[in-house]
């Protein structure tokens, strides 16, 4: 749709100025990602605004019905469970801990992506041609895969779930940072700034840094949702996140006994991780389309 | 073409090789003795343990070591379960079976539903269909597994009561394993009660074709929207059009045959997934796959049968990629150009 303009000016905002003045159209995605910031300030401060401990019992409150219901108690806003836990409580804790972990997870294997992506996108002949193959053949494998084989070395536990989303993730991120390491160094401006003498870690800093960031930060920004996904798929099949831990895979697996007598313990955590993984996957979306957009400008 | 075999080819055994030298270490990864990992014997006796040594090469290094591996691997002596005490090869070849047939029925549920969807939401005339497919897809892709399954649990079996819970086959049926996948066998059955047990499995089927169905489902919307997009903008299908072909027949003769190729590769990339998601619906709906077998190995530390399931299950998502990317390049002769050496 070519819309009519008086001036054809350039546009002189930098890119990311760009990039989030069209995100912002985007209505959808500017709602998912005010949600995505409360979650993330959830993730933080969650634990500390929880009425009560995500361990603690009550047991005089069994399995007592969220307040809006008829027989609801308005001190457990979203009711209890089996045990007379809080639910609120343990969503809170459990935003941090499938929500926050995801987030920390993506970072952390962002970091470490984008070193040996680089290493590799510099390294040629023999060695980067035997890296491809074990990359490509790391590819093929599904996330979850990878870190269920993971856990199943390391054993259950949400200390080695997390290392193992990190690692299950990396080869993704790898692969996408050789690759475009590999494309920038061919263009001219790279070439030309080597000419004129940068050493490598000046190139990685003033070159390719500022060129990689915006595609890193869509790349986690998806990457985030599977994740997010993987931390809880491994709870909820019980080697991941172990059982008194409020994570909200496990929360959804424990109370799969009482589920039929009462749905909400299963209903409320379920769709507060549906609403996580909705907003980051529609943020990811945006972000991406925004950046097709100003691409094609 | 034939070249292009033989890349794959290569590939096939570099990936077999990797594998097995990736189940052939975790041996040596997993805790407690080397032997009674790759034995599943847990209590061998002084005498044994010498012969057993000498039989498995451990007193070699460990290039022998692997090769002994292989051999047994080649002969289906994989070494017993340390819960059962049996056969894991068996045990593997019975539950491979279930999965495959699950994963199945739900790519031909997603291919059903989400080509004409896909096709629908690409097609210019009817803009307003496009949001509403894509909402859905989005809906579709982000909602957990698990969640989506315990939902249709309650609306369809304990609400409703249209569905049973779990399992394969009601146990009132019994019905004589012979391939391992259950309407197969009911078909080929020789029982009186055949039509009563094919419903009976027809309705154990359909919760978990669907839920396993959701996420190449969506996958499957956005590719073939993305695709007929593409399709629909070039100047072939315009020049179709100018000749005054209808819709149908462009549709038919010029657009889907180029729209559906990028089809084939995405199934290709996302049979891992595909795999990986039939694990956790088997969990749910107590299918017995081998799936919930493996995670039980997990909780059990049943360390045999733990190198067994994932030697399978990851050389099965090897091979099916590699034969989807095969396919892939019989129908697209335009990407056998640049296909070097990558999967």
């Amino acid at each position: 749709m070519a819309k009519f303009r008086f001036f054809s000016s350039p546009s002189n905002y930098s890119p990311l100025k760009q990039l989030w003045s069209l995100f912002e159209r985007n209505h959808f995605a500017l709602v998912a990602f005010w949600i995505f910031i409360v979650m993330f300030i959830l993730s933080i401060f969650g634990p500390l605004l929880a009425p009560y401990s995500p361990y603690e019992q009550h047991p005089e409150a069994l399995l007592v019905p969220p307040a809006w219901a008829l027989d609801g108690q308005i001190n457990y806003l979203f009711g209890t469970d089996a045990l007379g836990r809080d639910i609120l409580s343990r969503v809170l804790s459990g935003i941090s801990y499938s929500f926050g972990l995801a987030i920390i997870a993506v970072v952390l294997a962002l970091t470490i992506g984008l070193f040996i992506g680089t290493l590799a996108g510099f390294s040629k002949g023999i060695r980067a041609s035997a890296l491809n193959h074990i990359l490509d053949i790391a590819l093929i494998m599904p996330s979850l895969l990878i870190a269920i084989v993971i856990v199943a070395i390391l054993g259950p536990g949400i200390a080695n779930t997390f290392w193992a989303v990190v690692l299950a993730m990396l080869p993704q991120f790898i692969h996408h940072v050789r690759t475009e390491v590999a494309d920038l160094l061919n263009k001219d401006f790279v070439i030309a700034y080597r000419l004129d003498g940068a050493n490598k870690f000046q190139l990685f800093k003033y070159a390719l840094i500022p060129n990689l960031v915006e595609g890193l930060v869509i790349f986690g920004a998806m990457a985030i949702s599977s994740a997010i996904l993987d931390i809880v798929v491994l709870g909820f099949i019980g080697i991941g996140a172990q059982t008194p831990e409020p994570e909200l895979g496990t929360m959804i697996a424990d109370s799969i006994d009482v589920f039929y007598l009462s749905p909400w313990t299963v209903m409320l955590p379920g769709l507060l991780l549906f609403v996580c993984i909705l907003t980051v996957n529609i943020v990811g979306d945006g972000l991406r389309r925004a950046l097709k957009e100003r691409r094609l400008q | 073409m034939l070249n292009y075999m033989l890349r794959k080819f290569y590939l096939l055994i570099f990936v077999t090789f990797g594998v097995t030298v990736f189940a052939f270490s975790l041996n040596y990864l997993f805790p407690g003795d080397v032997l009674t990992n790759m034995t599943g014997n847990q209590a061998i006796s002084t005498e044994l343990h010498q012969i057993l040594i000498e039989e498995y090469r451990l007193d070699s290094n460990v290039v022998f070591q692997y090769f002994s591996y292989i051999e047994r691997l080649v002969h289906g002596d994989w070494g017993v379960s340390f819960i059962t005490n049996t056969s894991i090869f068996e045990q593997v070849f019975t539950a491979l079976p279930a999965t495959i047939e699950l994963a199945m029925y739900a790519l031909l549920y997603s291919f059903i539903v989400a080509i004409p969807l896909g096709i629908l939401a690409s097609n210019p005339d009817r803009p307003w269909l496009d949001k509403p497919i894509l909402a859905l897809s989005l809906i579709g892709f982000s909602m957990p597994i698990f969640w989506l399954a315990l939902i249709m649990i309650l609306v369809f079996s304990i609400n409703l009561g249209w569905f049973p819970v779990s399992g394969r086959l009601s146990l009132i049926y019994d019905i004589p394993v012979s391939t391992g996948f259950i309407l197969i066998d009911i078909l080929m059955s020789e029982v009186t009660y055949k039509a009563e047990a094919m419903f009976d499995a027809l309705t154990h089927l359909i919760m978990p074709t669907f839920v396993l169905a959701a996420y190449p489902t969506t996958v499957l919307i956005r590719t073939t929207r993305q695709s007929m997009h593409n399709v629909l903008d070039t100047s072939y299908v315009k020049a179709a059009k100018a000749k005054g072909l209808s819709d149908f027949q462009v549709l038919k003769r010029h657009a889907l045959r180029n729209g559906l190729l990028p089809v084939i590769q995405m199934l290709g990339i996302h049979f891992g997934t595909l795999i990986t998601l039939a694990m956790v619906t088997e969990v749910i709906f107590s299918w017995p796959g081998i799936g919930l077998w493996l995670v039980d190995a997990i909780h059990q530390r049943d360390y045999p049968a733990i190198q067994g399931g994932l030697m399978v299950l990851s050389g099965m998502v090897f091979v099916a990629t590699i034969l989807f990317d095969v396919v892939y390049m019989i129908f697209d002769p335009l990407a056998r150009r640049h296909g070097h050496g990558k999967i």
